[in-house]
């Protein structure tokens, strides 16, 4: 478990920014329109994911090759960091929505 | 140690309708080194992708001890060192090594001068020369049954050719070993038996004289 976690920390660490900068979009869609923005946010994010594949195919496609020797496809890995980054997502939305709602409503 | 068997046969490859690979028979156990060679472009890294699952063709079929495998890479059966370079940049190689190495290797892996001098380092702090050991080595620890080698003499000097001879084996105690090389004197220094590829078939190769009568050599 702790060799699969590495691996996919590995895969994801290049990744990161990237989706960072599109949760944050997604959030401040949240923030500034509620939940009807939902669909534009899965959107946002699934735009998100495409870019991530693009940048690994056209930059690094050749460390592919690292995580298939380790045993896992590059499917695989692209699986685990787009469930990982969806939970992560979900964490940074509860943190930064819920204060905000609060505050919103204290202020009547 | 259990003995396993990998077997390839009835490969079919075609590039816009040019036959690469039609008739293609190749076996090795654990404890064997096989050599492969061939002339430029005539399919040998091909080859061993569609063996290592990374390369799909028309037909294939890949098994070890019987068992058809669909992915040679799944389960970490068999490992392969393409002819690029493919360690992730920008992550300390230690990092990389451990969750990659063998645990029952690591030890041995850790003596090697390839990745003790430089495992606090990033790919990209490394020599072509040094990253290409370096990514050899860690193919060989690997946990895979079967270790696929394209070109594993390129880029390193003759000093660490004979020392990556050594390792290959080494390696070849517990586990079975396919090597190809445009550096045929060294493929040929450290197989047990050697197959060639030609005009898509492979043809055993009992003798040096072989490979002048296949053509692969003008001569001895």
């Amino acid at each position: 478990m702790k060799r699969l976690t590495t691996l996919i920390f590995h895969f994801y660490r290049p990744l990161f920014f990237i989706n960072l900068v599109f949760s944050f979009c997604a959030i401040f869609d949240l923030i500034k329109f509620g939940l009807r923005a939902m669909p534009i946010v899965i959107i946002i994010k699934l735009f998100g994911y495409l870019v991530c594949i693009s940048y690994q195919y056209f930059f690094s496609a050749k460390s592919y090759f690292y995580y298939r020797n380790a045993g896992l496809s590059a499917r695989l890995m692209y699986t685990y960091i787009f469930i990982l980054d969806i939970l992560l997502f979900i964490l940074l939305s509860t943190i930064i929505l819920i204060p905000f709602y609060a505050l919103t409503h204290l202020k009547g | 140690m259990p003995s396993h068997t990998l077997k390839v046969d009835s490969v079919q490859l075609e590039f816009d309708g040019r036959k690469i690979l039609q008739d293609i028979y190749l076996d090795c156990s654990t404890g064997e080194i096989v050599g492969l060679l061939g002339r430029n472009g005539c399919g040998k890294s091909s080859l061993l992708r569609i063996i290592f699952g990374s390369l799909n063709c028309s037909y294939r079929y890949v098994s070890i001890d019987g068992h058809h495998l669909q992915k040679g890479y799944h389960n970490n059966r068999i490992a392969y060192l393409p002819q690029h370079n493919y360690l992730p940049a920008g992550i300390k190689i230690y990092k990389l090594a451990e969750p990659f190495v063998d645990p029952l290797l690591w030890d041995e892996f850790c003596r090697q001068p390839a990745f003790k001098l430089h495992q606090h380092k990033t790919v990209n702090q490394l020599s072509g020369g040094e990253l290409r050991q370096l990514e050899t080595l860690m193919i060989i620890c690997s946990h895979a049954d079967f270790i696929l080698l394209d070109e594993p003499f390129t880029h390193i000097s003759p000093v660490q050719a004979d020392d990556l001879k050594i390792l290959i084996k080494q390696c070849a105690k517990t586990k079975g070993v396919i090597v190809t090389d445009h550096q045929y004197y060294n493929v040929l220094d450290v197989s047990d038996r050697i197959i060639l590829l030609d005009n898509g078939c492979t043809r055993a190769v009992n003798s040096a004289h072989d490979l002048v009568t296949y053509k692969y050599l003008s001569g001895i």
